[in-house]
């Protein structure tokens, strides 16, 4: 395990439930700074459920989510604390299309930071340029290709100067020539020591990237461990077929 | 050619009335507006009643045709006769030059002024340029109206019905209201939930006289109704009729 | 969380003048036709047929002002109260939703001329609120109603992952609501908005009734006491509209404008 050893997430024993279908049945598992977790499964085994539950876009029946220091579901935190430190990048983009470029990653330092405007305009230039997209800063999103708006996306949350960014499936709405330039700038961030909790199907990317693989089935974790014997040697036999379907 | 049988019937039908109404006894058409108590007005039986009912039933009987009230908006209550929906009115009908311009009066039935009404609380004005700078109601298109429209710095503010300006008086949005004699009687000294609130003050400031009003050179109508009137008078049943409704 | 609205047909016909179409460039649209034949029309009354025309041109020019102030004021406050109803009906709070929710099928169960009359002569009896400013509540009280559903739709039409987004990098709902989804909703809803103004504008001939000195009720005195009840009401039909028209052609060069800008 690399990073120091404070989980900055920590989740024990969530239980979530849509009605009659349990969608997670007592997930546990704690990210540490700097750590690398990436959750695979097959659709429908409740990763991305899981990981909207860290910033409470889904709220969980039963168990416990705790992110840095403060109780998610805890109703005197105030949630917007909790999300002002952990980014999420969606599979959908999501980035706001009335605003350009530069005013999706000033919106939230302005209004959530508090930042003055040449400060977030600094900020936001930066990570444009770390992006590779500093010249369509003044476009709106409407105007860039799938991977171009992910990697605002990215930088959008990075403006907020998170302590950890969550990835819903970021590549799986993208053309697959596209995929390559999100996932370099996810690596780049990883080689960085951003602490990331990621949803993908991208396993080249997991096997280079993930300090840890969790792998999910019908709303549990089924095996958990490094790449290296994840892969090459799964102790699970649904882990098994999953891989020899997917590799 | 649905609508040239429809045409077809509505023919037949009009032969078949006017041939009826060759047989029958005289039938006329009276329009008034029952919302001017206590001269004309509707009763909790929905029946159309007052001065004017009484005195026009008085005078078909001397005269020997039959009455159809026709409960009609005075706003209006003119263009109805011009377009020949009814053949009179009798609605407190104020003889006026500009009235008479265009349409036939009976002779005189009965005289009174107009009046002003205003909140008991105003213990300084008795007459309507003492109201200067502030509004005062009265019904669209009567006499009333017309006389505080002649006092320069006074507002007015005109209703459909009277019952309106005077609950406009209640809710403070006039100052005062101006109507005929017996229907400010009616309203500031008789009806229950003004006699507290409402005074009537001054003495009436006109001289005029309720005609009945036929069509321009309907002769032989209004030959009829003064020929009644003139019996009616010579019985002195107008007296009976006064003190029924008015003292 | 797929959304099936793309898949049912919609018939979209609105209860206000028709918002010209974007479409129709042509010399002789039907908004033209109409917008220039009523102005011709009403420079034909005043200067060949003075005598009958002229003094009701002069007599009702301060009741457009009044009908005018009576719509801007009342779409003004509906749009504030219809915010606040279509918030309150998208709202999550049982109790919120439940009053925006009554109030929206109460108001729309009513006539508006009831409801005029109702809060101009029984709520001036316990309140004293002058009569132009009731005429402009009632009215508002209405419509709100019809734009909180308006405003409704418009929201829910934004896709989910905006608010999402918006709430992930710590914005509170009020935040988001402000900053990211009624900016995109405002787009959605101006036609519609526009259409009940358009219809308000008509309706606030109804005000007439309340002894508000209104275009019509302007008319109605000067032709109670003329008797040209059908001159009158020919300029007062020209200049319902006149205005009408005129206020079609400028929500749709609005709207317009909107969509260029993006």
């Amino acid at each position: 395990m690399k990073g120091n050893s404070e989980p900055i997430i920590e989740v024990s024993g969530i239980c979530k439930f849509f009605g009659a279908f349990q969608a997670l049945n007592n997930v546990s598992f704690s990210v540490a700074d700097g750590e690398k977790v990436v959750i695979i499964g097959p659709s429908g085994s409740g990763k991305s459920t899981v990981l909207r539950s860290i910033n409470r876009l889904e709220t969980i029946d039963r168990g416990r989510i705790v992110v840095h220091g403060m109780d998610v579901n805890d109703p005197e935190t105030d949630i917007c604390n909790v999300r002002e430190e952990v980014g999420m990048v969606f599979q959908s983009f999501n980035l706001f299309p009335h605003k350009t470029v530069l005013e999706n990653l000033m919106l939230a330092q302005l209004v959530v930071r508090r930042r003055n405007r040449t400060e977030a305009e600094n900020v936001s230039m930066e990570l444009l340029r770390k992006v590779g997209i500093e010249e369509k800063a003044n476009s709106y999103p409407a105007r860039l290709s799938g991977g171009q708006q992910q990697r605002v996306a990215i930088a959008r949350s990075l403006a907020m100067n998170p302590k950890a960014i969550l990835f819903d499936e970021p590549t799986s709405a993208l053309d697959p020539e596209m995929i390559g330039e999100v996932l370099d700038v996810m690596k780049t961030l990883a080689r960085e020591g951003m602490t990331m909790v990621v949803v993908t199907h991208e396993m080249g990317f997991a096997r280079e990237v993930a300090d840890r693989i969790l792998f999910m089935d019908h709303g549990k974790v089924i095996e958990e461990g490094v790449p290296e014997h994840f892969f090459t040697d799964p102790s699970h036999e649904r882990t098994k077929l999953f891989l020899s379907q997917i590799l | 050619m649905k609508i040239f049988r429809n045409i077809a019937v509505a023919f037949c039908l009009l032969a078949c009335s006017t041939v009826v109404a060759f047989a029958a006894p005289k039938t006329i058409k009276v329009a008034t507006d029952a919302t001017w108590p206590p001269m004309e007005m509707v009763d909790t039986a929905k029946k159309i009643v007052g001065y004017d009912i009484d005195f026009l039933n008085a005078v078909a009987k001397e005269a020997g045709i039959a009455v159809e009230f026709k409960n009609t908006a005075w706003d209006g209550i003119f263009a109805g006769l011009d377009s020949g929906q009814y053949d009179a009115i009798i609605s407190s009908v104020t003889i006026t030059d500009e009235r008479k311009a265009k349409y036939d009066f009976t002779e005189p039935y009965t005289s009174i002024g107009q009046i002003l009404i205003v909140p008991k609380a105003d213990m300084s004005s008795r007459k309507i340029a003492d109201l200067k700078g502030k509004k005062i109601g009265a019904q669209i298109g009567t006499t009333g109206a017309f006389e505080v429209k002649k006092v320069a710095g006074v507002e007015l503010k005109t209703y459909d019905e009277i019952g309106l300006a005077f609950e406009d008086m209640a809710a403070g949005r006039v100052s005062g209201v101006v109507c005929d004699e017996p229907v400010a009687a009616h309203f500031a000294l008789k009806k229950q939930e003004y006699k507290d609130k409402f005074k009537i003050v001054g003495a009436s400031f006109t001289k005029e006289a309720y005609g009945i009003v036929v069509k321009k050179g309907n002769k032989e109508l209004l030959d009829i109704l003064n020929r009644g009137i003139k019996a009616v008078k010579a019985k002195k049943l107008d007296a009976r009729i006064h003190s029924k409704w008015v003292k | 969380m797929q959304d099936n609205s793309s898949l049912q047909k919609t018939i979209d016909i609105g209860e206000g003048a028709a918002i010209p179409l974007k479409s129709d460039k042509g010399l002789f649209t039907a908004w033209r036709i109409a917008f220039f034949g009523a102005i011709a029309t009403c420079l034909y009354l005043a200067f060949f047929r003075p005598d009958e025309y002229m003094a009701i041109f002069r007599f009702i020019p301060d009741g457009i002002i009044v009908t005018f102030k009576v719509t801007v004021g009342s779409i003004i406050l509906a749009l504030i109260v219809g915010l606040i109803a279509g918030l309150g009906r998208i709202s999550s709070n049982r109790l919120i939703n439940g009053a925006a929710s009554l109030y929206v099928e109460v108001i729309r169960g009513i006539p508006l001329l009831v409801q005029l009359f109702y809060i101009y002569y029984a709520l001036g009896r316990f309140v004293k609120i002058p009569d132009m400013a009731s005429a402009i509540i009632a009215m508002a009280i209405c419509y709100g109603a019809y734009l909180g559903e308006v405003f409704r739709a418009g929201i829910q039409s934004i896709p989910k992952g905006q608010m999402e987004a918006a709430l992930s990098l710590g914005m509170s709902r009020f935040q988001a609501m402000r900053h990211v989804i009624l900016p995109q909703a405002f787009k959605v809803i101006l036609p519609p908005v526009g259409n009940e103004f358009i219809a308000l504008l008509k309706d606030s001939s109804l005000v007439s009734i309340l002894a508000v000195s209104d275009l019509l009720r302007r008319g109605r005195e000067y032709a109670s006491e003329t008797f040209s009840y059908f001159e009158t009401y020919t300029v007062i039909a020209l200049v319902y509209l006149i205005l009408t028209l005129f206020f079609s052609k400028l929500i749709g060069i609005m709207e317009e404008r909107l969509n260029e800008g993006k």
